[in-house]
């Protein structure tokens, strides 16, 4: 018979390691292997299959509902022939909600890949409206740049996020949001000035920036380092 | 023409089950199971026919959940369940306020046949009852009860309207004043598991090496356990847990009380009452000894006719007032939730109910090795403990909402220091991991 030598309990024979202190069941030699059967199935969760035909109802419903106002914007495009560019830019806007509603409700297992196919989905919709009338004006010269940093800040972010193994997802979640927007928001201004006046002048965003890593420094202090220092310095101070 | 819910009988949930259509949700499914391990493995084809046979009898659970203007109620049905395979976690949600969704299924893994069953329909002893009927008809379809068994043994609870019977409102007598309230409790400070698991550690302790022991200290098996339990939440708060009680909130434990010996009915509704043991931490170390006389105590003091009469007034009294009944249901639906919390799962710790020892006539027994009871899992108390006795196996099941193991392994190892031999089932190992 199996034991967990800590807990002096007995376990089942093909139990690895004691349910109740996690350590290790010895495997004392001459011992059947296996024969007692699991007592019970290999559960799965009830919960996540509720929740994912859920998630399959919502999103054929969106899908179903797209596929009928493209073919209603499409035949309006082509009995109005004025605005028919208004209708094409329509249909381009909802085949491009589509790819990004099924990435956001996460068919799409795989962080990177979901973030990939998100971006060339945005640049690919902004050289498609752009192109409309026939002329390139904004997309690469705006659309491109700002859409490429904006991912890569956002790779970066969770990158660093995943690394830091933060404890409170509640407090380090908006800290490095709002170190990520705070960069962001540099390089858009960036884009902008440079596009407008051809010079690279910044202001706003500086503004932005500054206050926004003020946040997170406040926070993660607050969160780490201050209280425990202050309360040290505290008692030294006032101590009777 | 008559139409067909003229046809349909309904009855009335009973006192304590009001409650629980209003507070069900993915993580609180009040769903208890009962199960009975066979020494051979359940035939699907067999146990399907088994319901079929029964169910009829057993109109009290033929029923679904319906919306009235003021209450629930259930309404009866015709069609009888599949039983399905064991796939999920134990006590899973079942959501019986769809129109086809019955509030109980029979499931079946191996050896084991489970009837996992809606608070608001039955307690613990109903699903006895249940059961009871359920191995007999099935065993006598496998062949291996011969064909002269009785199989109408259980026909006190399957030919009686008194099973309809709300036996709270019989035993009421409005001029009884309510006890005093219990106030709030220590809570677990451990994390949630995600939502749609739950996990069971059954200790399986020889019967009568129990009762010896428990004798020793001049007590009964429920109260030594308790006794046990109160130290292992006691030295959780010395030791690892010892920063999470600043505020000194007393230790409660809610335990159930089977009435139907005192109060006799033959109902299969709930029929219990909970008295709320409570050791305050503010007033140092208890040895085992100290805790043993509090119990026997306070269970002395109330544990009578006359007592437990004010726990009944209690939970009947505050349904039976006008406003409330006239309160629309949708309202009903959004107050209840936070009575339930204010005045029951804040008060107390974590709960500890004895089915008791379940006696099973020797024809079905002996093709019978062991029987189980699991808690509904609830997120108002993280881990909770039920238990009975059968063929001198104590099976001691802790249903627990958190991954943490800390108290199921102090009061384990406790039993095992007093000598006892624990064996540990659990449903969180998989095959050679």
């Amino acid at each position: 018979m199996a034991y967990c030598p800590k807990c002096g309990v007995e376990v089942d024979k093909n139990v690895k390691e004691c349910p109740l202190c996690n350590f290790p069941i010895p495997d004392i030699e001459g011992m059947q292997e296996n024969t007692e059967i699991n007592k019970f199935p290999e559960a799965r969760n009830m919960y996540i299959k509720t929740l994912e035909t859920l998630r399959n109802k919502v999103f054929i419903t969106v899908f179903l509902l797209s596929i009928i106002s493209i073919v209603i914007f499409l035949t309006i495009g082509l009995i109005r022939s004025s605005i028919s560019d208004y209708m094409t830019g329509f249909v381009i806007c909802i085949m491009a909600g589509l790819i990004y509603l099924f990435i956001i409700m996460g068919y799409i297992p795989h962080l990177k890949i979901g973030t990939g196919i998100f971006s060339a989905t945005v640049i690919l919709q902004s050289f498609l409206l752009d192109y409309i009338d026939g002329e390139m004006e904004w997309s690469l010269t705006y659309a491109l740049p700002i859409t490429i940093s904006a991912i890569a800040i956002f790779l970066l972010t969770v990158h660093f996020y995943k690394k830091g193994k933060h404890k409170n997802h509640f407090i380090f979640i908006p800290v490095y949001t709002a170190v990520g927007v705070g960069i962001l928001s540099l390089i858009v201004e960036s884009v902008l000035s440079i596009n407008f006046d051809g010079t690279l002048k910044i202001t706003w965003s500086l503004i932005v920036f500054i206050t926004l890593q003020l946040f997170a420094v406040i926070m993660t202090g607050l969160y780490n380092v201050l209280p425990e220092d202050m309360r040290e310095k505290m008692r030294r101070v006032f101590h009777v | 023409m008559k139409s067909k819910t003229d046809e349909r009988q309904w009855h009335r949930l009973d006192n304590a089950a009001k409650l629980y259509p209003s507070i069900v949700s993915p993580r609180v499914s009040t769903v208890l199971r009962l199960s009975a391990t066979l020494n051979k493995d359940v035939d699907p084809e067999i146990l399907q026919k088994t319901l079929e046979t029964i169910m009829p009898k057993f109109k009290h659970f033929l029923v679904r959940l319906r919306r009235g203007l003021f209450w629930y109620y259930f309404e009866e049905v015709h069609t009888v369940p599949r039983v399905q395979e064991e796939t999920y976690y134990p006590c899973m949600y079942l959501d019986y306020k769809k129109k086809d969704t019955l509030p109980f299924r029979v499931i079946y893994y191996k050896k084991r046949i489970s009837f996992e069953v809606s608070h608001s329909l039955t307690d613990g002893y109903g699903a006895v009852v249940f059961m009871q009927s359920l191995l007999l008809n099935y065993l006598h379809l496998t062949g291996d009860i011969d064909e002269s068994a009785n199989l109408d043994m259980f026909s006190d609870y399957t030919d009686t309207e008194e099973v309809y019977e709300d036996a709270f409102h019989k035993y009421y007598s409005e001029k009884v004043r309510a006890p005093r309230k219990p106030k709030r409790a220590y809570h677990l400070p451990f994390k949630l598991n995600a939502k749609g698991e739950y996990f069971i550690i059954t200790g399986i302790i020889p019967s009568d090496d129990l009762y010896n022991l428990a004798k020793s200290y001049n007590t009964s098996v429920t109260k030594f356990l308790l006794a046990v339990y109160f130290e292992t939440f006691l030295d959780f708060l010395k030791t690892t847990g010892s920063e999470t009680n600043s505020r000194n909130l007393p230790v409660t434990m809610n335990i159930p009380i089977n009435l139907r010996s005192m109060f006799p009915s033959k109902t299969l509704k709930n029929f219990f009452v909970s008295l709320t043991p409570s050791i305050d931490t503010s007033l140092g170390d208890y040895t085992f000894d100290e805790i043993l006389k509090y119990i026997d105590h306070y269970f002395g003091m109330r544990v009578n006719k006359k007592y437990i009469q004010k726990f009944i007034s209690r939970n009947v009294a505050s349904e039976k007032k006008w406003k409330v009944r006239l309160l629309p249901l949708p309202i009903k639906n959004l107050a209840i939730p936070f009575i339930y919390s204010r005045f029951g799962e804040t008060n107390y710790t974590s709960s500890l109910s004895n089915l008791g020892l379940i006696k099973l006539p020797e024809e079905i027994s002996k093709h019978v090795d062991q029987m189980d009871i699991y808690p509904p899992p609830s997120v108002g108390n993280l881990t909770k403990i039920t238990m009975l006795s059968y063929n001198n196996k104590t099976c001691i099941s802790f249903g627990s909402v958190t991954p943490n193991r800390e108290i199921e392994k102090i009061f384990f190892r406790k039993l095992r220091k007093m000598n006892l031999h624990v064996k540990i089932e659990t449903n969180t190992q998989k095959e050679g991991d």
